[in-house]
């Protein structure tokens, strides 16, 4: 017997995409890089914040 | 103010009007007052959940934020509530709207059949979400005070009338309307702002250069410790999912598809909303007030200096709909685990249709009134206790609802425990009983999962037939895996 009920595949691979996202964007070196005035970490947060529904919105819509 | 004093009361009777439309349709029906009858479609949905998130703390706290603290350090903040969405949409948004009930608290019931579940949970939703609407009155309060000229107690008073009023007559369907013209209108206000701004300069990236040109602590990470921009963030990506008034409005898509379209469509409006804010209007501020005593004042004096009397009162509008519509979902799901939760499934073989719907309007206006009386003199802190309350709701009910879906050894031992310890684990971080340097949720959700281990290890394994129904929930009719 499998351990987990299954999951889509594309959604399994966009689940495992936000979560290292999110890891990625704490990594400390963000913080002290700066582009255009602001902490990369900052710019990173704006990217998750678009990128993580708007990829969750491809895949759904991808396949009915 | 005269003007935007007669724009919020035609903005106040609308609501009221909308309740009482509403009401017709809602009041005979459990499945109309909860769920709007689970036929509401996307694109309003989408609307209702933005207008649901943002609550006053996403337009005046979330520049007042930006300003005192730093562009990355508040949209850290933010960036979990969005990813929560996505999260949702993912893990519970399909295998809930499938369950086809009415809270969050039926499907944990029906996964762990004990009477601590059926009591603890909406027990913890009562204490969290009455702390969490209290700290809503009282912006509501400040709000109207500080741009009506209207004192605290009398504006609080009268906002918390209306929004009690439509959300216990209208139900649902009422909160829904207003969300959707509340969500649009904050959506106008911020971001028609945004874009004049960003059009005097050029580009966003030229109007953040020469705001931290002369005050480069706005895009620099400070003020606050790594474990707790992580901890907020871990808060709100792990609450979302399992939140009552957000899984309400899963339950009342029409379908599963519907439902996770919407979470996501409405994340896209909510960054649309929080980046327009941070990285248009918070420059401004900056550029043209540097020296605020009160950071939260920067929209509303960035507006004031730039637009004329009407748009300051569409303004006004738009921060007091930011209010109400995340009060009203907050109120409807907090009588519902009332109404429904507990006394319902007491009641419900005994009770008649109509006793159940004045036991729901009742619980609308018990919790309201309870709340106004708090929010007359609220604690100082009352937006760091809300905080700790949604903190505390993502600890015990993320993992038992997150592993009783997907898991297939999560057991009935497993699910009260991480229910249990998760509550327990928060409750004694939070309090500084025991901790290890790091924010409270960091440490009570690995402690529930450990718990959630332990049980399905311990305990007797899940009945098979209890395995196939959670199975069929995945399975969304027409689809295959």
């Amino acid at each position: 017997m499998k351990t987990f009920f299954p999951m889509r595949r594309g959604e399994a691979r966009v689940l495992v995409v936000l979560v290292a996202f999110s890891i990625f964007s704490f990594l400390p070196v963000w913080r002290s890089t700066e582009f255009a005035g602001m902490a990369m970490f900052g710019w990173l947060m704006a990217a998750l914040m678009v990128l993580s529904p708007a990829l969750a919105l491809y895949v759904f819509l991808r396949k009915p | 103010m005269i003007v935007e004093r007669v724009l919020v009361l035609l903005y106040l009777v609308g609501c009221i009007g909308i309740g009482i439309l509403a009401s017709r349709k809602v009041l005979g029906s459990r499945d109309e007052y909860w769920v709007a009858g689970r036929r509401i479609g996307t694109f309003v949905n989408s609307m209702a959940i933005m207008a649901s998130l943002a609550s006053g703390g996403s337009i005046i706290g979330v520049m007042g934020l930006a300003y005192s603290q730093g562009i990355p350090a508040t949209l850290a903040l933010f960036a979990g509530a969005v990813l929560g969405f996505p999260l949702a949409s993912l893990l519970v948004a399909e295998p809930l709207r499938n369950f086809g009930r009415y809270t969050i608290t039926d499907f944990l019931a029906y996964r762990y059949p004990k009477a601590l579940v059926r009591y603890l949970v909406p027990a913890l939703i009562i204490v969290a979400f009455t702390i969490y609407i209290v700290a809503q009155l009282k912006a509501a309060g400040i709000t109207a005070n500080a741009l009506l000229g209207i004192p605290y107690n009398t504006a609080l008073t009268l906002a918390t009338v209306v929004f009690i009023l439509y959300v216990s007559i209208g139900g649902m369907i009422a909160i829904t309307w207003t969300d959707v013209i509340q969500g649009l209108l904050m959506l106008a206000v911020v971001v028609g702002t945004a874009l004049v701004m960003v059009w005097r300069v050029g580009s966003p990236f030229e109007l953040m250069q020469q705001a931290t040109a002369v005050a480069p602590e706005l895009g620099q990470v400070t003020h606050r410790t790594v474990s707790s921009y992580m901890g907020y963030f871990v808060i709100w990506a792990t609450a979302i999912p399992v939140i009552p008034h957000i899984v309400m409005r899963v339950l009342t898509a029409r379908d599963a598809r519907s439902a996770r379209l919407s979470l996501n469509v409405a994340m896209l409006a909510y960054s649309v909303l929080i980046l327009a804010a941070c990285l248009a209007i918070v420059p401004v501020g900056k550029l043209n007030f540097p020296a605020l005593a009160d950071a939260d004042q920067v929209f509303l004096r960035v507006i004031e200096s730039e637009f004329p009397p009407v748009i300051r009162g569409v303004a006004v509008a738009a921060v007091l709909a930011a209010v109400m519509s995340t009060t009203d979902a907050l109120l409807l799901a907090c009588s519902s685990a009332i109404a429904h939760d507990l006394l319902g499934n007491l009641l419900h073989d005994r009770a008649s249709e109509k006793t159940l719907a004045l036991i729901r309007v009742g619980s609308a206006w018990g919790i309201g009134a309870l709340a106004l009386y708090w929010a007359f003199s609220p604690p100082e802190l009352i937006s760091e206790f809300y905080t700790a309350g949604i903190g505390l709701l993502s600890a015990s009910l993320f993992v038992p609802t997150v592993a009783g879906l997907w898991w297939r050894q999560a057991n009935l031992a497993g699910g009260v425990a991480a229910l249990v310890v998760g509550a327990a684990t928060y409750i004694l971080v939070q309090l500084g009983i025991f901790g290890l340097g790091l924010s409270p949720i960091l440490v009570a959700l690995p402690a529930s999962a450990l718990a959630m281990v332990a049980g399905a290890l311990l305990g007797p394994p899940e009945e098979q037939a209890m395995l196939e129904q959670i199975e069929a929930l995945h399975r969304a009719p027409g689809t295959t895996h």
